[in-house]
């Protein structure tokens, strides 16, 4: 009962309460406010238990090192014979049909996989 | 705006093509002319490069003929769904420094977010992962214009639901704005995953709207230019 108490009135969240008694700080104070800061980054979700290593690494990055990086990518893609067209998108507002199908005659996108495993 | 302002904010690899917002006013939309003839960029597809057209809140597609920029598109707008108009975009901006003593100007997250707000299914991943890279980039700081915007647009339930609990007071001042908090605030994450999804596929249907007038616009443009061709045509063979 306590713990719900605290947890509602001073929004500490279910663990947060759990460590932190209702005191007589006020309400909205700044005391009040620097436990659920405290009880709110104690208790934080892993990057791990969200997304994948790839994202995880590609947020821990810098803005700077994404768009260098980015534009590695970008020349990996061409290079393999990727096109800078877009693909395909029946639900964009932007999409005609006819001149994608003037843009590539056989009507696939512009990368195509040159080796398989069988899978 | 677009693919290039969500790769500097974590939630893409890389854009095949680059996305501005532009101011429509015919001084700027002159000196845009003189960029995009440097750059040997051509309008493809419809709408031409006119005011008028981007006023309405249509995109006008270029493609670059320069050695240096070869096939590369740049789509450009002066008008998105839900976003405020171009000066009130520009104060928010955010500049990126760049490599080479370069710079960019951004979007602001929040804009960036509500432009992607779009009736593709392709673009809500996009700003699941805006959020989540800004949450985990900032939550140790979180202040109270991060924690409301937190609230407002996260798109992963188990991190709503942390930032729900966690400032439950706020989340419930929000929950009018935005009802499925009640379902963050009670931790209850399958209900708070479809509550999830139909506000994405509410938000694709305002979208479909908003198109509407613009799309049939964009078609009588196509029969037009299709038109036109095909009697250029008749006039070639004949």
């Amino acid at each position: 009962m306590v713990d719900a108490q605290i947890s509602d009135r001073l929004c500490l969240g279910p663990l947060g309460a759990k460590l932190f008694r209702k005191d007589s700080r006020a309400e909205g104070s700044q005391e009040s406010f620097a436990i659920r800061i405290f009880s709110y980054v104690g208790f934080m979700l892993s990057m791990e238990s969200i997304c994948e290593e790839e994202w995880q690494e590609w947020y821990r990055m810098m803005p700077q090192d994404r768009w260098l990086e980015s534009e590695r990518l970008l020349g990996t893609f061409l290079a393999l014979g990727g096109s800078l067209d877009p693909e395909p998108d029946s639900q964009s507002p932007f999409n005609d049909a006819a001149t994608w199908r003037a843009l590539s005659a056989d009507g696939r996108p512009g990368v195509r996989s040159i080796r398989r495993s069988g899978i | 705006m677009g693919g290039q302002a969500c790769v500097l904010y974590g939630a893409a690899e890389f854009s095949r093509d680059t996305d501005f917002a532009i101011l429509a006013e015919q001084e700027n939309l002159d000196l845009l002319r003189r960029a995009l003839a440097d750059l040997q960029a051509e309008t493809i597809a419809v709408p031409p490069f006119e005011k008028g057209y981007l006023d309405r809140g249509h995109a006008v597609h270029f493609r670059c003929s320069h050695p240096d920029a070869l096939g590369m598109r740049i789509d450009i707008m002066a008008r998105m769904r839900g976003t405020e108009d171009f000066g009130a975009l520009w104060m928010r901006r955010t500049t990126f420094e760049l490599p080479h003593g370069l710079s960019v100007e951004a979007m602001s997250l929040p804009d960036l977010v509500q432009a992607k707000k779009t009736q593709r299914d392709k673009d809500w991943p996009m700003i699941r992962r805006l959020l989540e890279a800004n949450y985990f980039e900032n939550r140790k700081q979180p202040t109270p214009q991060r924690i409301t915007f937190w609230l407002r647009e996260l798109r992963t339930a188990q991190l709503l639901i942390e930032t729900a609990t966690s400032f439950c007071s706020r989340a419930r001042e929000l929950q009018a704005e935005r009802p499925l908090l009640k379902c963050a605030i009670a931790e209850a994450e399958e209900d708070l995953d479809s509550a999830l999804f139909l506000e994405q596929r509410q938000e694709q249907a305002v979208d479909r709207e908003y198109w509407l007038p613009l799309r049939e616009e964009l078609e009588a443009l196509r029969r037009e230019r299709a038109s036109k061709t095909g009697d250029r045509l008749r006039e070639t063979e004949s």
